[in-house]
């Protein structure tokens, strides 16, 4: 179990004004069984009355508008989640995360890489499957920005070996789909400095697992979950159009920190 | 299975909506070209006429000053470019061809049978195009726009939108009569009318180009002694009213 | 009899001057050709398809409860999933199609209702037997030709419709009217169009007018605080229930397909709070899908606990072993259709493979066996049609038009497209097919 702060800031800049602006973001983190969120804010800039409402998928969504010209546009999350992955709640399976989503189609790429992955472990569980392929999946890949893009598919990036945590994300789920595990994409934040994360969970028939192919290990409770879906598109972080021919230029911020002070108070009932 | 209600569901629809941005601006345009293209008919017809009895390149008249290019060396050849070559931005094709794309759009506030009037000025446009006596058939291109203009001022049902057609109809005559020089005796009644209906267009428009073209119109010098500067200064401020 | 008479004779003279008023009309459908944008006229023909009284009688009460059932599986695979658990649907076909959206997972429509307008595809066979080739819950069109054909015939020929007694169907734009009006959430009908050149544009505009509502090109409409607005020169003005011709995929970039660019940004926020109706809702592809279509007449028994009156073409799953021996020994004389693929695409006629492509095409039915149906070839009838100056027998379906209002109602007439060309199925007004008015007997 840890407790986590969070402060995640995203700011968009466009060379020239925008208005009529539609955004949707998935940025605060839920609840799950794992994760408890003890405190969270955000602070959109420049202002605007948000509407939260819940995806198809179950993610929480911040929804606005901002009609105004501006020629910025940012959002603060921030807060405290406690993370207890061993509490993770059994949750039934819906079968669309066995089945290929378009960024996770699996070619002759990908089909020809299972077999070769799993050719030994007809009896391996659905666990073991998915840490081998992932284990597999980070062996082959290196980790390159810039060599993919947001449209880039599964097949694609493994053709190609190389990557960043999205399309390890995506090889992985193409992966287990085809060895017939259900796996789904996961977006949040990892402890430490730096970007928003994404990696992947699988379903062992009765919880979801997490596995981080891009750093080789477990999802354990450094990581906070944002948003999931079939893969990149269903849920990602921000999504927005607005109406005007600008440029525009993104700075994201991510800091958690483990509260240990938290993490290392007693209690009593009484 | 459960049942679902949505308690909100079942609300009265509210019937009246008032015209959008888009919706108004067809409207007006709508009124335009179908004014565009009766007017330059008209003065085509009659530039054509005189061609007959011109001699040298005079033929040509003013017809120039609406956009056709000189190229062609026959009045036929001109004229057929003038009346159908619907590439030639200033064609009465062009024209109705652009009317006909604004009203399409205007079903359900033009209603279809009055709608059908435009359609049909097209079709008999085409229809004239083919027959070996255009400029005799060219009379139900000029019977269906009258057709239409009359269901607009008996069929079309919002205020708004007739008068906003009417205005658009005002703006292109005016436009017309000076960029021609052309019956410039009827400006200052179409100022008259277009000042008249444009608080009835529940559309924003310029107070200060229509009280410049007021003032234009009603000056004692005109149209008499009306400069070349004034009637450019009349276009431009008949284009920003809208 | 009446019934049974050549009603329609003194309509024939008529025929070209009716296609002449219906071009005066503007009666057309967009084509893209070399990506070239034209409109072309529909070929009407003056001889109408006739349903006796008591035919219709049984068809539509087959048509309501396909309806019905159609709605049930459509709040149920977006809700409790209670069907697929009872092992009815098997998962693989649910959530197989493309049109099942997952984004659409939990929300419940204004009403409860997701097909508000359903085109089901009928076609007619021997004694009065009909089956049902496909089921349209997404946008279907066509209702508006025979409703302008229909007024136009009754002004050329007024004998004829004194004579024969027959159902008014020009009361299509009220219904319309009254299905939106029954879950609108408090503000305008709106009907949203892609825009001037979609192919049933003429559609939009004309049951625009005829319904009363407004119609929109996606500029014109806004989301703001989970509300539809219409956008008005003197003001917004919040939007009930908006009649969308603008297919799922392309409806909200911020939730389905991302490069859109004639959706309307966040309409799914105000659909998700309740705040607007969308008919029909976006995700019923789930229900009339290829694969969903063999598992109907089973929803009717499921849901509603009633036998189900409308035939399906007799229609084969591999998926089940019975079903894979019986196509692999009868293949070449089925339609093979890929389930994955939307449309007309992925459609086969086994007589039409040589036979070694045939052996390929069983050998991959074996390999993927959940990927494919197989249906016999149903002999349709032919309709006595007036081409060339001339009364010949022209293939021909029927697309029924069901509206789930506060009650499930048939619309009493329908599409009736027939094929160009003799022997030919393909009635697509694409391909040069053209359309007669559907006579309803009373």
């Amino acid at each position: 179990m840890k407790i986590l702060n969070y402060f995640f800031e995203t700011r968009l800049d466009f060379s020239e004004p925008v208005k009529e602006h539609q955004f949707v973001l998935r940025c605060m983190p839920p609840n799950t069984g794992s994760q408890t969120v003890m405190d969270a804010q955000i602070i959109v800039e420049p202002p605007v009355t948000l509407s939260e409402q819940v995806d198809g998928f179950g993610n929480k969504l911040q929804v606005g508008r901002l009609e105004a010209p501006h020629d910025s546009f940012s959002f603060v999350s921030s807060g405290m989640v406690m993370v207890d992955t061993a509490q993770a709640r059994a949750v039934p399976l819906h079968p669309m995360y066995l089945r290929e989503s378009d960024l996770t189609q699996a070619g002759a790429g990908v089909k020809g890489f299972v077999a070769d992955v799993l050719r030994v472990s007809c009896n391996a569980s659905v666990l073991e499957k998915a840490h081998r392929l992932a284990e597999a999946v980070a062996e082959r890949m290196e980790y390159v920005k810039g060599a993919t893009g947001v449209d880039t598919t599964a097949e694609e990036a493994l053709a190609l070996g190389q990557g960043v945590c999205q399309d390890y994300a995506h090889v992985l789920i193409a992966c287990c789909r085809q060895a017939g595990v259900a796996a789904r994409y996961v977006n949040g934040f990892l402890l430490g400095e730096g970007e928003t994360h994404a990696w992947v969970e699988v379903h062992d028939g009765a919880r979801w697992h997490g596995l981080d192919p891009t750093n080789r290990r477990e999802a354990d409770c450094s990581y906070i979950t944002l948003s999931h879906g079939r893969d990149f598109a269903d849920c990602p972080i921000e999504r927005g159009v607005f109406v005007g021919g600008a440029q525009q230029s993104q700075t994201v911020r991510v800091q958690v920190t483990d509260d240990a002070a938290w993490a290392a108070l007693g209690t009593y009932s009484g | 299975m459960g049942a679902f209600v949505n308690a909100r569901a079942g609300a009265p629809a509210l019937t009246t909506a008032t015209l959008s941005l888009e919706k108004a601006d067809h409207l007006l345009w709508l009124g335009r070209y179908v004014e565009r293209a009766y007017t330059t008919q008209k003065f085509i017809l009659a530039a054509y006429d005189q061609a007959l009895d011109a001699t040298g390149d005079e033929w040509k008249g003013q017809l120039a000053e609406l956009g056709f290019d000189d190229d062609a060396e026959t009045p036929r050849e001109f004229f057929q470019a003038c009346l159908f070559d619907a590439d030639c931005p200033a064609s009465i094709a062009h024209s109705l061809d652009a009317a006909y794309d604004n009203a399409v759009r205007l079903r359900d506030v033009l209603g279809t049978e009055s709608l059908s009037y435009v359609q049909m000025a097209v079709d008999a446009l085409q229809a004239a195009k083919m027959s070996d006596a255009p400029l005799l058939d060219l009379q139900v291109v000029q019977d269906n726009i009258m057709a239409f203009k009359g269901c607009v001022d008996d069929f079309v049902e919002s205020d708004a939108a007739r008068n906003l057609i009417k205005c658009g109809i005002s703006v292109e005559r005016i436009d017309l009569y000076a960029r021609l020089s052309y019956k410039l005796g009827r400006v200052r009644q179409e100022v008259h009318r277009l000042s008249a209906r444009v608080n009835r267009t529940g559309t924003p428009y310029s107070q200060e180009d229509l009280k410049a073209l007021v003032e234009l119109a009603y000056a004692p010098t005109f149209p008499a002694e009306v400069t070349y500067d004034q009637l450019g200064l009349i276009l431009v401020h008949a284009a920003r009213v809208f | 009899m009446p019934s049974e008479a050549p009603v329609y004779e003194s309509l024939l003279e008529h025929t070209p001057k009716i296609n002449q008023q219906l071009a005066r009309y503007g009666v057309k459908f967009g084509l893209y050709k070399n990506g070239q944008f034209n409109e072309r006229l529909f070929p009407f023909d003056a001889i109408p398809r006739v349903i006796k009284a008591d035919v219709w009688a049984d068809l539509e009460r087959g048509l309501a409860q396909r309806v019905d059932a159609l709605n049930a599986y459509l709040a149920d695979v977006y809700g409790e999933k209670q069907i697929i658990r009872d092992g009815v649907v098997p998962e693989d076909f649910a959530f197989a199609s493309s049109g099942y959206l997952p984004q659409c997972e939990g929300i419940t429509p204004p009403g409860g209702i997701y097909s508000h307008i359903s085109g089901i595809d009928l076609v007619e066979g021997e004694n009065d037997e009909w089956f049902v080739l496909e089921d349209n819950l997404r946008i279907p069109s066509g209702a508006s030709y025979p409703l302008v054909a229909r007024q136009l015939c009754r002004r050329c020929d007024a004998e004829t419709f004194r004579d024969a007694s027959l159902v008014d169907n020009r009361d299509y734009g009220d219904r319309l009217r009254r299905v939106m009006d029954n879950v609108n959430t408090g503000g305008l009908n709106v009907i949203l169009t892609p825009g001037r050149y979609n192919a049933a544009y003429f559609e939009h505009t004309y049951l625009a007018e005829k319904a009363g509502a407004v119609l929109a090109e996606p500029q014109e409409l806004f989301v703001e605080n989970e509300r539809l607005y219409y956008r008005g020169g003197m003001g917004n003005q919040l939007v009930g229930a908006v009649y969308r011709r603008l297919s799922d995929e392309f409806l909200d970039p911020l939730c389905f397909r991302a490069d859109s660019l004639i959706g309307v940004p966040n309409l799914m926020s105000a659909y998700r709070a309740g705040n607007v109706a969308v008919v029909n809702t976006p995700g019923n592809g789930a229900a009339d899908d290829k694969g969903i279509y063999y598992f109907v007449p089973k929803m009717v028994e499921y849901y509603l606990g009633e036998k189900p009156i409308l035939k399906n073409a007799p229609t084969y799953l591999p998926f089940y072993p019975d079903d894979m021996a019986y196509v692999q020994e009868n293949a070449e004389k089925l339609v093979i259709k890929d389930v994955a693929e939307a449309g007309g695409y992925g459609v086969v006629f086994g007589s039409s493979l040589t036979e070694e492509k045939l052996e390929d095409l069983k050998a991959l039915i074996r390999r993927e066996p959940r990927r494919f149906i197989a249906q016999e070839v149903v002999d349709f009838l032919c309709l006595p049609t007036y081409i060339d100056g001339q009364i010949v027998p022209r293939k021909a379906d029927l697309r029924a038009f069901v509206l789930s209002g506060a009650k499930t109602e048939v619309w009493p007439s329908g599409l009736t497209r027939y094929s160009r060309e003799e022997g030919s199925a393909i009635v697509n007004s694409s391909q040069g097919g053209g359309f007669k008015d559907t006579w309803v007997l009373s």
